[in-house]
């Protein structure tokens, strides 16, 4: 059923803060395959126009539901522009214990947390981290869970709209120019994610400070703590995967790019090699190959996934920075999919073996 | 991409034949850019004159085959800075388009201010 006026419009507001043109165009498409060659859905336009008529219209005709809407809107809110820090169980019993996902939801929020809770709650627009979702999928294997927790909050943020020039007046006063800013109540996302074969994920919104950025991860443990402990995790170090992504990059031609590197020699110094620019391979250049090779260890590596629109509902480079602050820790700078994030923790885990 | 179809503009000067093949050789070796660079291509080639490269580049963009733009060079680490989406080189058209703030290429924040503007090319139509 379709949304009445007003939750309409609530909804196709969520979708503009949250949403880029990628998803909604994504889930036009699967709705207009499904309609068949007379399907009257349309997946062209900008982005407005994508918003404000085609996903309005595809709604009202009933070609799209709400329901697969708002999962387009978790999925985009909770996938990149973020940094993710990975860690893994200290022991079985943390591991048996976090697999467990009701039990965790119950110690966060109660006993009766489906019914009090109410979760998803997708329309909170809150200043301080509040709880909007818990979700417990079960996991191919018996007694075992992935889970995820998810607290939004507010930031009051500025974004630049407009640049005005005003040229030097009569009385010869100087030149000005004015910007002008629009100020905003940002959505923040702060999630921990539990998958069943043992390693949690803290992704916290990407920060202009380390402080800042310590004091989300903080919060995020802070929050998760009445069931689950940062003292029985520890972190996952990706750097071995690293070096193994460097040294295996000439077989993976079809899976990444290499970009920025941070390595370090046996006396602790270190040395920083950057390709030219972002669309550039770190080891397509004879130079810059032969001095990486002289290193062991690696600090920091960006590595730049390929994606495949049949597989990770993305056909777009993703990339993301590995140990840019800790060896357990990715950054994804540009919005992207569920699928393309797992794609990354799963590379990641298979190439630290 | 760079665009390598130049038949105007090699009908109209002729004499600049030999660098119209050089940026033809550069975009085929260089297929991951869609923009040229011009101190990384006078770099590759070095021989070429920095006076009739000047006139080659201007004939492709009056001839609407090649715009020029501005990328930014970061600070951080000397690389072209990423749009922000984070994927592709930010490329503007005047330097009233830069914002205040960009991304290198690890992701670190810099301001545009600190960076370095560079001239680079590219085909009119990826606008």
């Amino acid at each position: 059923m379709a949304p009445d006026d007003a939750n309409m419009e609530d909804l196709l507001d969520l979708v503009r803060l949250v949403c880029t043109q990628d998803h909604i165009r994504h889930l036009l498409r699967r709705a207009k395959e499904a309609g068949g060659d007379k399907s009257p859905v349309r997946i062209s336009g900008k982005l407005d126009e994508l918003i404000s008529q085609h996903l309005r219209d595809a709604i009202q005709l009933g070609a799209v539901t709400t329901a697969s809407v708002y999962d387009m809107v978790a999925e985009a809110e909770e996938s990149g522009k973020q940094h993710i820090f990975y860690y893994r169980p200290r022991n079985t019993r943390v591991i048996d214990a976090c697999n467990d996902g009701r039990a965790i939801a119950g110690r966060l929020f109660g006993v009766d947390w489906e019914a009090e809770r109410g979760f998803p709650n997708y329309h909170i627009r809150s200043k301080g981290l509040e709880w909007s979702d818990f979700r417990v999928q079960a996991a191919p294997q018996p007694g075992r869970a992935d889970w995820v927790a998810k607290l939004y909050s507010g930031v009051m943020r500025q974004k630049h709209v407009d640049t005005i020039r005003e040229d030097r007046d009569r009385s010869g006063g100087p030149s000005r120019i004015i910007k002008i800013y629009e100020e905003y109540l940002s959505r923040e996302i702060y999630l921990a994610r539990w998958h069943h074969f043992g390693l949690l994920e803290l992704r916290v919104p990407l920060e202009p400070s380390h402080k800042a950025l310590w004091g989300s991860v903080l919060g995020l443990w802070n929050a998760i703590d009445p069931a689950v402990s940062s003292e029985d995790f520890e972190p996952f170090d990706l750097m071995s995967a690293c070096r193994r992504i460097i040294n295996q990059y000439a077989d993976h031609g079809d899976l990444y790019r290499l970009g920025d590197t941070h390595l370090i020699d046996p006396q602790g110094g270190s040395a920083r090699i950057s390709p030219r620019s972002g669309e550039d391979h770190l080891m397509h250049d004879d130079v810059r190959r032969r001095a990486i090779e002289l290193f062991d260890q690696c600090r920091m590596l960006v590595v730049v996934w390929a994606l495949d629109e049949q597989r990770h509902d993305s056909k777009d480079e993703l990339r993301s920075v590995i140990g840019k602050i800790r060896p357990n820790e990715v950054v994804i700078g540009s919005k992207t999919t569920a699928k393309a994030v797992m794609h990354v923790t799963h590379q990641l885990r298979h190439f630290a073996g | 991409m760079l665009p390598t179809n130049f038949a105007t503009s090699r009908a109209r000067y002729p004499q600049l034949a030999t660098i119209f093949d050089a940026i033809e050789d550069w975009a085929r070796a260089n297929p991951q850019l869609h923009y040229l660079e011009l101190g990384r291509f006078r770099q590759a080639k070095p021989q070429l004159g920095r006076a009739q490269v000047a006139v080659a580049l201007s004939a492709l963009v009056e001839d609407g085959i090649l715009d020029e733009m501005i990328a930014v060079e970061a600070p951080t680490n000397y690389a072209l800075a990423i749009a922000s989406d984070g994927r592709t080189t930010a490329l503007y058209e005047s330097e009233d388009e830069i914002p205040d703030e960009l991304y290198d290429t690890a992701l670190t924040r810099f301001e545009t201010d600190e960076g370095e503007l560079v001239p680079v090319y590219r085909g009119a139509e990826d606008e």
